[in-house]
């Protein structure tokens, strides 16, 4: 029926693919904000949480009688609580091992940071002293640090129950992968590591839970971005009816990923408030508390062997990883599986080996971050590339060329089943050195290197994955009201991403409506509509989300020019819709305005003449079906598709689109000092059209600054003890304005098939690029120590200890 | 049940110390504890909005204020230090809902993607054009080094303050740190 609709008005775009002015900026440079520690309301008490000092260590005795009689405390929770009151924390991807954890820590502590108790306060410093007269016993254990110590069978276990700290393993095997490594020129073999890092959202979680016995509803006001798996998993931890979860989200200070999963944080405070019915239970994480327990990226180890012909060409790879989820089930193994979803890159590489393991240490438990396993698996090709391109004294460029799959080859299955939807990667390449000025910044490399400096150019190619996966759907809610306004709920919140400037331009466009008569409200999901993946992740805008928005928006335009047309007494067909103005085609000047159909179609809508539809609101879940379909046809050969146990079922992860960069950086690395100077950096980028491109040039310069960040300085190092060393922005680095340079970004445009709008996502792409292109620029630079980078980041001491032992 | 919560909250006595100052041009008279941060009680005891506390260990910015002119990061001074000062808040930089110059080059600019660190930044970039009408690009690279942005990765940033202080930007910030400074 959808299919039917004709509509002219979205093929004259006067918003879409223009740069419109933010609507969100003028709140958010006033200071006129709603996020969760702006919000101040009566009847308060504020949360702190006693946290373990410990990585490992059985919980002997948790005494709260001495802080219960502090003056100013009000309540207290501890793991018996947890027990009480809630359902242990369910895993994400992997089902073969019951969750024993617990919001609260019971009968033994995993990680440092790991809650152990929380008080609810009169004050929030109060909250904080009253930590001190909590009595525990702890009885440390050895904790296990290192995942492949952690894989040995003496190692000491994380979670006693399963027998072993390695709760996943995927193993994929296709083509000829013994044959193609016997007719190979040249074998080579690589170790890549990647650290634990994080985004950082600049605004840690937070949350105010608020409890009412008598209608048995809970209200969560949080910055979660993922209100979709809030929803699943909060009512399923308490048993309460999710229509009586009440969670409203208002502005959000960044999430990168961080925010999807807050369960701990939202369930502590879930806890206090069914405890303290009708008190507004506050709980606002501090920095240390965010880095030591609000989620870190699984670290990852390789192992990589590669067969290559001397021309270049890339016959066959096997490679084994390891990855550290740290002390929970909660998201481990989801690192993991995004390496099947870009095995092979760009490339077209049909030979593959993949083992892959995911280990359990006494660290952090892993949480998504920007892209999550996908920059994992990027650095693992891009890097063996890298080292063939040296091997065989191949320019960078050249042997990436011979590799790539080419423009007539999509839609492109991948050994592992995944289904590229478009691209033409040779030139998005070939446009980033000319961009670069390739040649002649390589001349300039090899002038600056005979002066005796230290220089060298980086190179990468890689795709992302995009607009959520495969079976992923959105819900929307487009209205216009009786004086003619429209508003939009979408169960997608705006952490930064500036979904409600894209929303108004494809409303505005496609219904025919002025942005200004266009809101979109915060979610809420007593009105929001959602479904289990409602939520910011994984590209997921430019996905269901504006799929959803397009249909709901074509519906609303129907109603409007069936209502004009009844209005204007002539037929729907000779109805245009522009600026909130209806008119005939054929004589303009027999026009009536939205505010005046909605005015009638409220008021008085059976006494208009001809045909009516009564209200103009449109709610619409879903995704583009012919997108969604294209899947089917992969499905069964899919590996390492384990996602979305919350729902209850596994799902595909591959992506609805595929994004593909090419990132080119020239750097200086100061021989006394080993600091790094990047003096050029230049991305070109391949994202179908765009919405807006001042926005899309936005999420690029942030995605390589954070991608910078992690290729030179971010690492939560763990002593020996578990300690974690980086637990604030004093030792856990984040790049400055001093650090990132300009970048020149440029594109290609090749629209995705799959999208209404022709677009693919953009948002954790661009982090990927840094993080292989350093390590490439710094071996380039440091060629005359023949000097090998294996792990990041590039610390100044990492760089003079490998000039220092060449 | 809510009353019966209520009267759990006994008072708590704690010694307090009393406070003179003028936010935003209104003066304030408070008691606060003399441990008392300054971020933490404009933002819990003030309400004001555009504090925003990112760190709590002056690596951030996201928490400065001026305060007699001067940048400061409210999450390591004192509240009772602002005793007899004038203290400027972002919600003290527009007149009646118009943007200033440089809030208006922030959003031309697309200089702000969530938000949270704004309120730092643009309080960073008024002090430092407020010292120097005409930067160049690396005396602000230089001037908004203590401020972390997650999001936008600085550049738009850096355009924004570079493009507000060439129209005859520096004159208004110079005016507005004298205001501060000199009691109007
Ligand atoms: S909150 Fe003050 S510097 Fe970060
Ligand atoms: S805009 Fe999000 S931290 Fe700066």
């Amino acid at each position: 029926m959808v299919e039917q609709i004709q509509v002219t008005q979205e093929e004259r775009r006067n918003y879409i693919g223009t740069s419109l002015r933010r609507v969100e900026d003028k709140r958010l440079l006033t200071g006129n904000t709603n996020f969760v520690e702006d919000l101040r309301v009566a009847d308060t008490v504020f949360v702190a949480i006693l946290r373990s000092p410990y990585a490992h260590a059985r919980l002997l005795k948790v005494d709260v009688s001495r802080v219960r009689k502090m003056e100013g405390v009000i309540e207290v929770a501890t793991g018996d609580d947890a027990l009480k009151y809630s359902q242990p924390l369910p895993p994400y991807a992997i089902s073969k091992f019951p969750s024993e954890e617990y919001c609260l820590a019971t009968k033994k502590v995993r990680y440092m940071g790991e809650p152990v108790a929380a008080v609810a306060a009169i004050s929030p410093e109060l909250a904080e002293d009253a930590l001190e007269l909590i009595d525990v016993e702890y009885e440390p254990l050895k904790p296990v640090v290192d995942p492949e110590s952690a894989m040995s069978k003496d190692s000491p276990l994380v979670y006693d129950s399963f027998g072993t700290n390695v709760v996943g393993h995927n193993h994929g095997k296709w083509g000829d992968v013994e044959g193609a490594f016997k007719q190979a020129d040249v074998v080579l073999k690589k170790r890549v590591g990647l650290q634990r890092y994080s985004s950082t959202p600049l605004e840690s979680v937070s949350v105010i839970a608020t409890y009412d016995d008598i209608s048995g509803e809970l209200t969560l006001k949080s910055n979660a971005q993922m209100p979709g798996h809030v929803m699943m998993t909060i009512s399923k931890i308490f048993g309460i009816p999710s229509n009586s979860v009440h969670l409203i989200i208002n502005d959000i200070g960044g999430g990168f990923g961080l925010k999807t999963r807050p369960w701990r944080q939202l369930s502590i405070a879930t806890i206090l408030a069914m405890k303290l019915p009708g008190m507004n239970v506050k709980y606002l994480e501090d920095r240390t508390e965010h880095l030591s327990s609000g989620g870190q990226t699984a670290g990852l180890m390789a192992d990589i062997e590669v067969a290559a012909k001397k021309d270049g060409k890339i016959l066959a790879f096997r490679f084994r990883d390891i990855n550290n989820d740290g002390a929970s089930l909660t998201y481990a193994g989801t690192y993991a599986s995004m390496h099947a979803t870009l095995i092979s890159g760009c490339y077209k590489i049909n030979n593959i080996e993949w083992d892959s393991y995911t280990v359990l240490t006494n660290e952090c438990p892993s949480m998504p971050n920007r892209g999550v396993g996908k920059p994992g698996i990027v650095y693992i090709v891009e890097r063996m590339i890298e080292t063939v391109a040296q091997e065989l004294k191949m320019d960078p460029a050249e042997i990436r060329f011979r590799n790539f799959i080419q423009p007539d080859e999509f839609p492109y299955v991948t050994p592992s089943g995944r289904i590229y939807d478009s691209g033409n990667y040779p030139a998005v390449l070939k446009k980033a050195l000319e961009v670069s000025g390739y040649e002649e910044m390589k001349k300039e490399r090899d002038r600056l290197k005979e002066q005796g400096r230290l220089v060298g150019i980086g190179i990468t190619t890689y795709i992302h994955g995009a607009s959520a996966t495969a079976r992923e759907i959105e819900g929307i809610t487009i209205n216009i009201d009786p004086r003619g306004t429209a508003s939009v709920r979408s169960g997608s919140p705006d952490m930064g991403t500036s979904h409600s400037t894209a929303f108004v331009q494809i409303v505005s466009d496609i219904v025919g409506m002025k942005p200004d008569d266009i809101r979109v409200h915060p979610f809420d999901s007593y009105y929001s509509p959602w479904t289990p993946f409602s939520g910011t992740h994984a590209n997921k805008f430019s996905g269901p989300d504006v799929e959803a928005a397009v249909m709901a928006a074509k519906l609303l335009r129907q109603k409007v020019v069936t209502n004009a047309a009844a209005m204007l007494k002539t037929g729907p067909e000779d109805i245009e819709v522009s600026e909130s103005v209806a008119f005939s085609k054929t004589n303009p000047e027999n026009k009536v305005t939205i505010q005046d159909i909605a005015k009638a179609t409220y008021q008085n809508p059976y006494l208009v003449p001809g045909k009516i539809d009564p209200g103009l609101e449109v709610t619409w879940i879903g995704n583009n079906e012919s997108a969604v379909k294209a899947f089917d046809a992969t499905k069964e050969i899919e590996t390492g598709a384990t996602h979305q146990l919350v729902t209850g079922s596994g799902s595909p992860t591959g992506y609805m689109t595929y994004p593909n960069s090419a990132h080119v950086a020239l750097i200086e690395v100061d021989r006394e000092t080993g600091i790094i100077s990047i003096l050029k950096y230049f991305v070109v980028h391949d994202i179908g059209n765009v919405i807006n491109p001042q926005i899309v040039q936005g999420q690029l310069h942030g995605g390589v600054a954070h991608g910078i960040g992690v290729a030179l300085m971010e690492d939560f190092v763990y002593d020996e003890d578990g300690q974690l060393i980086a637990s604030s922005f004093a030792n856990y680095l984040k790049p400055t304005t001093m650090e990132i340079p300009n970048i020149v970004d440029d594109h290609v445009v090749t629209p995705s098939p799959r999208s209404s709008l022709g677009i693919k996502g953009i948002g954790e792409g661009e982090t990927f690029g840094p993080l292989v292109t350093m390590c490439n620029a710094v071996e380039d630079a440091l060629s005359e120590y023949g000097a090998k980078v294996s792990t990041l980041p590039l610390t100044p001491e990492k760089i003079r200890n490998l000039i220092n032992r060449a | 049940m809510i009353s019966s919560q209520r009267k759990k909250r006994k008072e708590v006595s704690v010694q307090k110390i009393d406070l003179e100052f003028e936010l935003n041009g209104v003066p304030v008279e408070a008691d606060v504890e003399p441990r008392s941060l300054l971020a933490f009680f404009l933002r819990d005891h003030l309400g004001v909005k555009g504090i925003h506390v990112g760190c709590d260990t002056t690596n951030c910015g996201a928490c400065t204020v001026l305060m007699d002119g001067k940048s400061v990061k409210s999450c390591t001074v004192l509240a009772a230090r602002a005793n007899g000062t004038k203290v400027t808040t972002v919600e003290g930089i527009s007149s009646n809902g118009n943007l200033s110059a440089l809030q208006e080059s922030f959003a031309r600019n697309h200089a702000l993607q969530c938000g949270y660190c704004t309120p730092g930044f643009l309080m960073s970039s008024l002090y430092l054009l407020g010292k120097n009408p005409h930067p160049s690009e690396e005396e602000i690279r230089k001037g908004l080094a203590g401020n972390l942005c997650m999001c936008t990765g600085y550049l738009n940033i850096i355009k924004a303050v570079k493009e507000a202080s060439s129209s005859n930007f520096g004159s208004e910030a110079g005016n507005r740190n004298n205001k501060n400074s000199g009691g109007s």
